[in-house]
């Protein structure tokens, strides 16, 4: 059983391999891409001890597979050139965002409003509004403006009225109120007493 | 909260704090690459922690275990990060894109690399997420399979499937760009 097994192996990878790619050995094509396939696992040492064998004596003599293993390798050694400190990616959080991480876990709320604060302001402005108005009405604050009502312009008994300077101040007399009598002196501008029936 | 639940808060709060000066490197270094921005790196692994402390329920202890959790809960949050930022960048202007054709990636203090390293980073950004996370993850971070296949939740077989292919186009990338 062992030499069969060491003659299939030499069928895989034996000598005259790279040769096979020149006369397009079909089989042998096949066996190419199916190294080439785990090149990366060799590479990185994720193939087990058998097949890594396999694929180790395999690039030894095909010079296709060796040209593919040489492309990994060269894009690992590229990509190995950028490193952390050379891309300039920070090794730490930045105090800004520890003290964020600790309000969160401390103070969740707060940290709600920190990070939805549009939303906040606008939930804040309608409760604010909502509110006024609720005081407004309840403290009756807020009512419609009082009728006028009729006013008597006491000037010159022959009917005209009184002549005054420009902008100088209208005494202005409102009509009694009904049993009392009584004739305040207002001036324009201020809310005159609606009449009583 | 009385006092006994304030001990407990305090204990937590210190064993998070072990953790995040075990892995904010790591998770940093690799928010960074997979998003090319310092900035959104740190915002996205920040939010990583906080995640990590109001939904870990186990002991909060450097473990395999925890590791793998923070760099799937990273990685997702920087999925997220990029949607969001797709979405922003499909609302700029068309010139504006054009002009960010040519912006200098934002890559924070200290950049300095050779044009060749630089070209292998295009070759990075021109895979697939996935293909960047995993190559991310082995050739960066130095992940074996298995604990690709922990944080990422793909079968081993698959990860070095993906990785192979990922490999053959970035070679193909660079060799295009004769820079191997
Ligand atoms: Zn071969």
């Amino acid at each position: 059983m062992k030499p069969q097994g060491n003659k299939k192996k030499q069928a895989r990878c034996g000598n005259g391999h790279a040769d096979s790619h020149n006369g397009n050995n079909g089989e042998m094509r096949m066996k190419c891409e199916e190294i080439q396939a785990v090149l990366f696992d060799y590479m990185t040492r994720e193939l087990g001890g058998a097949r890594s064998d396999l694929v180790h004596e395999h690039l030894r003599k095909c010079r296709e597979c060796q040209k593919a293993a040489g492309e990994i390798e060269a894009t690992l050694a590229l990509l190995g050139q950028t490193s952390a400190e050379e891309t300039g990616i920070s090794t730490s959080l930045s105090d800004r965002r520890r003290e964020r991480m600790v309000r969160a876990i401390e103070h969740p709320l707060l940290d709600w409003i920190y990070v939805h604060h549009i939303i906040a302001s606008v939930v804040v402005a309608v409760v604010v509004i909502l509110v006024s108005f609720i005081v407004l009405y309840k403290t009756r604050l807020w009512r419609d403006p009082p009728t006028p009502g009729p006013t008597i312009i006491i000037g010159d008994p022959n009917g005209k009225p009184e002549q005054r300077e420009p902008g100088s101040e209208v005494p202005v007399f409102t009509r009694p109120a009904p049993g009392t009598g009584e004739v305040r002196r207002a001036t324009h501008g201020e809310g005159s007493v609606s009449e009583e029936k | 909260m009385n006092k006994e639940q304030k001990q407990a808060q305090t204990q937590r709060l210190a064993a998070f704090e072990t953790v995040v000066s075990e892995y904010e490197a790591a998770l940093l270094r690799y928010a960074g690459r997979i998003l090319h921005n310092d900035n959104a790196a740190q915002d996205v692994v920040q939010n990583a922690f906080i995640r990590l402390f109001k939904s870990w329920k186990d002991d909060m202890i450097p473990s395999p275990k925890l590791s793998s959790w923070l760099y799937r809960v990273t990685h997702n949050c920087a999925v997220d990060y990029l949607r969001k930022e797709s979405r922003r960048k499909l609302l700029h202007t068309r010139h504006a894109d054009e002009q960010d054709k040519f912006a200098v990636p934002n890559r924070g203090k200290g950049f300095r690399i050779s044009e060749a390293a630089e070209g292998a980073v295009a070759a990075l950004k021109t895979l697939k997420l996935r293909e960047q996370q995993l190559v991310v993850l082995k050739v960066y971070e130095e992940k074996s399979y298995k604990e690709i296949s922990e944080i990422t939740g793909l079968t081993v077989s698959n990860v070095g499937y993906i990785l192979h292919h990922a490999m053959k186009k970035m070679a193909t990338e660079l060799k295009k760009a004769k820079a191997i």
